[in-house]
């Protein structure tokens, strides 16, 4: 196995890692304006804070995604980016948003100002994912490449009935990990109302998670001329995964039910990383002008260079990342709670700006 | 440390002055270096000419493997300045945060308006310096975007029309300039609060909570 296909598995990996952990903040996000009881902006803000510490550390993932594209693969990187120039505006816009409303619903108190700042995470939390699903499984169904590799189509081409229902998938997937996330990191009331969520999302989750990785085994057949068994095992395994977060969201065993949410999460990414190798974006419908992991490749020396790079910097990242979930690692919904708010948007009895 | 017993206090205290002043003088010393030294070895009377500019064209159409035949010279009176700009700078804010250490530190702090006013005015300083080492960065390497192996204009994606471009740029623009004002009025919002007053409410706590929380401009995230 040359550098090559350890960069094209290494992605796959960050993307994992991406969809893992950005995934149960996303599904946080989303859940906002439905999980709290109405007009309780203590369990609102008890979820903004359940994932306060960690999201951005999350998102690093996606950088490093990106990065190593980059990096590995430069022609990938230049087609995907170019070609998905729209869609990936959308993603960043939707993600500058949503990076402000965590900085900014607590600066003042109004509960306009609060509700604002809430939709533009949950509009974030929503449609970043939805779109990165569109964008990931455009990869194996394939887009309009010319003879240099070049994106020759517009931006409805990203949209089918496979990718769209693979944002979807995405979409449901992350709502029920962050719903079995708020299990774990919660207590009192609120927990069982995350839990109850937890269990209702996880069977949707299940259907659209095993409808998708079903059709990308038949996608990948069919414009990427990958066999069958290949892609069909981390589909099954995604299949699996999800119907035991179903058991054990069902059994109440948080514990063990975020672990499957996070494995379906990442079986989303391995099923199409799977029917993608040895290719890295398809061409549809002139197939020889796919990306491959070699001709999308630079020189043997930029990969060892990246190679050492990698070994020394990711394992800094996921030390420095696991500091900060052992360092939050308490629940939330203790008496405690509510105090960081109220010195952010000026306490109750003090100077208030309005 | 010897002889008398208030003496020695009064001495320490002097001696941890001084320290405060030659630490002070020591951090500037090291960008100042930097920021005149070059000034010194080539004042603005002197700028690097660009070789043979009236006969070889600026910027030629196609890369050509011969560099020396093009003058690829920078406009090196912009490039020379912005790096000043940058450069001193830096070395004003280092010389503001010594003073206002020095004040902290002697306890004055509170009371020299005239340091308030200096910090104030001194808020824009970073963003001026980084803005005008991206001008010295962006447009100092053109028309490379690779030196000596790839230019700007043959980096262009063909696939992304100028519309498209332009799409984005107006996007960005427009994001960035509404969440600008947005920022500026929390931050107008934050300045005006009265202080805590102590005993009541929230001490100085809760001022450090303000403190801490009042909007930075974040370029995290992606």
């Amino acid at each position: 196995m040359g550098l090559e296909s350890v960069w094209f598995v290494l992605i796959g990996i960050v993307w994992s890692a991406y969809f893992l952990l950005e995934g149960f903040d996303f599904g946080v996000g989303m859940l906002l304006p439905v999980l709290p009881r109405r007009g309780s902006e203590r369990e609102r803000s008890m979820m903004f804070e359940s994932i306060g510490p960690v999201w951005d550390g999350n998102e690093v993932w996606l950088v490093i995604a990106g990065g190593a594209t980059f990096a590995a693969f430069p022609a990938w990187y230049a087609t995907m980016f170019s070609g998905f120039y729209i869609a990936l505006l959308l993603i960043l816009v939707l993600l500058i948003v949503r990076v402000v409303s965590f900085e900014w619903r607590e600066k003042r108190d109004g509960p306009r100002w609060r509700t604002t700042w809430l939709w533009a995470d949950t509009a974030g939390s929503v449609g970043a994912p939805f779109l990165w699903g569109i964008a990931l499984a455009n990869l194996v169904h394939g887009v309009p490449l010319n003879s240099s590799h070049g994106f020759s189509g517009d931006f409805f081409d990203l949209f089918s009935a496979y990718t769209v229902l693979a944002g979807l998938a995405v979409v449901a997937v992350f709502a029920q990990h962050g719903a079995t996330y708020l299990t774990l990191r919660t207590v009192g009331e609120f927990r069982e109302r995350a839990a109850t969520a937890a269990r209702r999302l996880s069977a949707v989750a299940a259907v659209l998670g095993i409808a998708i990785a079903a059709w990308t085994v038949i996608v990948a057949h069919d414009r990427n001329s990958r066999g069958v068994l290949p892609t069909a095992i981390p589909a099954a395994l995604t299949a699996a995964v999800l119907i035991l977060a179903i058991v054990f969201n069902g059994l109440r065993r948080s514990g063990w039910a975020f672990a499957m949410t996070g494995l379906g999460a990442i079986g989303f990414v391995a099923t199409i990383f799977t029917g993608l190798y040895p290719r890295v974006l398809v061409s549809h419908p002139n197939f020889t002008n796919s990306l491959t992991i070699t001709n999308a490749a630079p020189g043997h020396y930029a990969l060892k260079v990246i190679t050492i790079v990698a070994a020394i910097f990711v394992p800094l990242i996921v030390i420095y990342q696991s500091w900060t979930y052992y360092v939050f690692r308490k629940r939330l919904g203790g008496e405690q709670v509510s105090t960081p708010v109220a010195i952010a948007g000026g306490a109750p009895d003090g100077p208030v700006p309005r | 440390m010897h002889a008398g017993t208030a003496a020695p206090a009064a001495l320490t205290g002097g001696f941890q002055q001084a320290l405060w002043v030659l630490g002070a003088i020591a951090l500037l010393a090291v960008p100042a270096i930097f920021a005149l030294v070059p000034a010194a070895t080539s004042s603005p009377m002197r700028l690097p000419r660009p070789r043979s500019a009236s006969r070889s064209p600026r910027w030629p159409a196609q890369a050509d493997p011969d560099v020396s035949n093009y003058n690829y010279m920078p406009r090196v009176e912009l490039m020379y300045w912005s790096m000043r700009v940058m450069a001193i700078l830096g070395v004003v804010m280092f010389g503001i945060a010594a003073v206002g250490a020095w004040l902290y530190r002697n306890r004055r702090l509170e009371k020299a308006r005239w340091f308030g006013w200096i910090a104030v005015v001194a808020i824009a300083f970073p963003y001026i310096a980084a803005i005008f080492g991206w001008i010295l960065t962006e447009m100092g390497r053109q028309p490379w975007i690779v030196q000596n192996l790839l230019k700007t204009s043959q980096a262009v994606s063909p696939s992304v029309s100028t519309a498209t471009v332009a799409t984005s740029l107006g996007v960005f623009v427009a994001l960035y300039v509404t969440l600008g004002v947005v920022d500026f009025l929390l931050m107008r919002r934050y300045a005006r609060l009265d202080p805590p007053q102590i005993g009541e409410g929230g001490g100085l706590g809760e001022t450090a909570g303000v403190l801490a929380s009042a909007p930075a401009p974040s370029y995290g995230g992606t």
